[in-house]
């Protein structure tokens, strides 16, 4: 095997000579740092979807009911029925229920 | 600090952040005295330290046993120091004039042979000029001559950190003493003129 030339090697034992002490532990929150950083993003499962889609389904319901209900009061607080439509009722009722 | 690594493993893979915390505490020491011992310019520790215990949890799937769980960690090391290194800028060639007083010490005392009671400024102009030496050298050159001389580890336990075959460190390793040598008898020939 090929030698360093002694100069050299006593160089290189001058320089293990300088090398700084071995860590002992790891910093503080080290390993809560890594822990946190290799966590890998979970895949969703089946029930996360059907529970995501169900939310959205509910939330979308609830804003078409709010939305509908805010439609009846405004008709409730409108005018009367146009005339057209109580002639029409009034059509139906003396005709055809009859 | 001791730890029974596969009860260790198999509760990490069960997601207990307990266990991987104290799996990185276990193996710190270790990591970290591959990335000191080969830090490339301006990275910092701790910062290297960190990517190679992430890419530990990310990889431990492919972790099967076949080699102690300590030496397959330390090969993700030595091949990320190594990555990193790849990928700094090399340094122009330095001369003799280049050389700071401590360092231009440092050589002048391994070569006279002057090196008995060496005060700290001495030392760490030893470990400068030698830094500068092993950067003329590849990436795996430079690990290579580390672990060999500095570290003066054998080539099994060399073959066991890096993966590589016993005689791909010998031919590696001759190369580099050879290159190393030249690189010194250079620079020690300039501070005789």
């Amino acid at each position: 095997m090929n030698k360093l030339d002694p100069s050299l090697k006593r160089l290189l034992k001058l320089s293990r000579a300088a090398t700084a002490p071995e860590p002992e532990q790891a910093p503080f929150g080290f390993s809560g740092r890594v822990v946190a950083s290799a966590k890998p993003a979970q895949p969703t499962t089946l029930l996360q979807e059907l529970q995501q889609t169900a939310w959205g389904i509910a939330c979308a319901s609830l804003a078409l009911l709010v939305c509908g209900g805010l439609v009846l009061l405004n008709q409730r607080a409108s005018a009367t029925p146009e005339p057209e439509i109580s002639s029409a009722l009034n059509f139906v009722a003396n005709n055809i229920l009859q | 600090m001791d730890l029974d690594v596969a009860d260790c493993l198999a509760r990490v893979r069960g997601q207990d952040q307990d266990a991987a915390r104290s799996l990185v505490e276990y193996l710190y020491p270790m990591v970290t005295r591959i990335v000191r011992a080969n830090l490339p310019r301006r990275a910092a520790e701790e910062e290297l330290a960190q990517d190679i215990f992430v890419k530990m949890f990310q990889k431990l799937e492919q972790f099967r046993g076949d080699v102690p769980f300590e030496h397959w960690v330390s090969r993700i090391a030595v091949n990320h120091c190594l990555n990193a290194i790849r990928a700094q800028k090399s340094r122009p060639e330095w001369r003799m004039a280049d050389l700071s007083e401590e360092q231009a010490a440092a050589l002048e005392a391994a070569t006279s042979d002057h090196t008995h009671n060496p005060d700290p400024t001495l030392l760490s102009g030893a470990r400068e000029l030698v830094e500068m030496l092993l950067e003329a050298l590849s990436p795996e050159d430079r690990l290579l001559i580390r672990m060999l001389e500095l570290e003066e580890l054998s080539v099994d336990e060399v073959r066991q950190r890096t993966g590589w075959s016993a005689t791909l460190i010998r031919v590696r390793a001759f190369r580099a003493r050879r290159r190393l040598n030249k690189r010194f008898r250079t620079l020690r020939a300039e501070g005789r003129l």
